[in-house]
């Protein structure tokens, strides 16, 4: 943890010099020696930051052996303020199928109160993006990302429950759902070609395939489609995926057919339940069955 | 030569037509080199029939078996994957499975 004097600074620059070592590598934690009334709005730094907060008045053990205290300070001339890494508990979901993770989630999250935090982590990449598109809708912001060791996590903060919208929304995006596959032709062409006109009127397109859908994303099997009027359906996938849409491939239904992310063609991903509530209860997606 | 055999055969094809159209239009082009040999198979089925050639017989059945393979090989992602629109393509396969062992009969 990184001590710092900082004697004589302030309100507001304390907060923006704690800041700004914040930022800087003291990740894990900071003391500050400050003058008294300096440590107004430090409270927020450490929120913003994830840090508990505590202040203290007089010389401790915290900066005693620091080696810029002089030891001529008078015990009422000095404020230290602790700001340290808050025990965030870890909720390893690694090996749960969908939709498990974002039940465990769930469940989790319905215990916290609003400002406490969750690491949740898991081997699987797909698990933990699943979880944190979900999380808006849960009453949680994603608050870090990333990777430790080989498990990717995510650190949710839970917040008050946002009140629901009364305004109009724009439904300015289509989500394509595709739940037919190969076996079914006219609605596996149908489902890119309605992507296609969609991304061109300048709709975001979200593709979810569920079900039989799933076959059309396996590696070669959409090149197995091919109808005399339009291009083989591996083409006019590509097309859509090179113009924006956005493909994701149920992981339940994959795993019922032995399907694997690798065994993906480019552009697509494994997805949860989780993903497909997130995007069915967005007001702004107008949704298409295919 | 008894014709028993190539006349179940050719009226299982003639079945097969009908389902098999319906298939078509589902799957696409896919079952293309399927029909192809299907029809084939009806035309030289029902040669072997009227002409009692032995040999015309032989070519039918030969036929009809690459008519069964096919009908196989052409669906097998979609029976292996789908397992909701699969059950549309079993009236087809269930005929088209029937065809290799009359085949076999009616050369014997």
């Amino acid at each position: 943890m990184k001590t710092v004097k900082a004697l004589g600074i302030k309100a507001p620059n304390s907060s923006i010099l704690a800041e700004n070592i914040i930022k800087n590598g003291a990740k894990g934690g900071l003391i500050l020696i400050l003058s008294p009334g300096s440590e107004e709005g430090l409270e927020q730094v450490a929120k913003k930051y994830g840090f508990t907060f505590e202040v203290e008045k007089g010389i401790n053990e915290a900066i005693e052996n620091f080696e810029g205290f002089s030891g001529d300070q008078t015990k009422d001339l000095i404020v230290v303020v602790k700001m340290t890494k808050s025990q965030v508990e870890e909720l390893d979901v690694t090996g749960e199928t969908c939709p498990g993770p974002i039940i465990l989630v769930g469940d989790k999250l319905d215990c916290m109160t609003t400002g406490d935090r969750i690491k949740v982590k898991s081997k699987s990449s797909e698990a933990v993006e699943d979880i944190a598109i979900s999380i808006p809708e849960m009453s949680g912001k994603v608050v870090e990302k990333g990777t430790d060791d080989d498990k990717s996590y995510i650190v949710v903060e839970k917040i008050q429950t946002p009140t629901s919208p009364t305004a109009a929304v724009n439904r300015d995006k289509v989500l394509v759902v595709q739940s037919n596959g190969i076996g079914n032709a006219e609605r596996a062409y149908a489902t890119f070609i309605f992507s296609k006109a969609a991304l061109s009127m300048g709709k975001k397109v979200t593709v979810f395939f569920l079900m039989d859908g799933v076959s059309i994303a396996k590696k070669g099997n959409a090149a197995t489609v091919k109808h005399p009027s339009f291009d083989r359906l591996d083409k006019v996938m590509a097309e859509a995926i090179a113009a924006g849409a956005k493909v994701y491939v149920c992981e339940l239904s994959a795993e019922f057919r032995g399907i694997k992310q690798g065994d993906l063609v480019e552009g697509t991903s494994l997805a949860g339940a989780a993903t497909y509530i997130t995007l069915l209860s967005d007001p702004t997606y107008a949704v298409v069955n295919f | 030569m008894q014709v028993t055999y190539p006349v179940i055969v050719l009226a299982i094809l003639f079945s097969g037509i009908a389902s098999g159209f319906i298939t078509f239009r589902m799957s696409g082009m896919r079952l293309a080199p399927h029909f192809g040999a299907l029809i084939l198979a009806i035309i030289v089925t029902f040669a072997g029939i009227v002409t009692g050639s032995i040999w015309v017989v032989y070519a039918a059945a030969a036929l009809q078996l690459i008519a069964a393979i096919t009908a196989f090989t052409q669906t097998w992602a979609t029976l292996k994957y789908n397992f909701q629109t699969a059950p549309a393509y079993a009236p087809h396969l269930a005929l088209m499975a029937m065809v290799p062992v009359l085949a076999i009969a009616s050369v014997l």
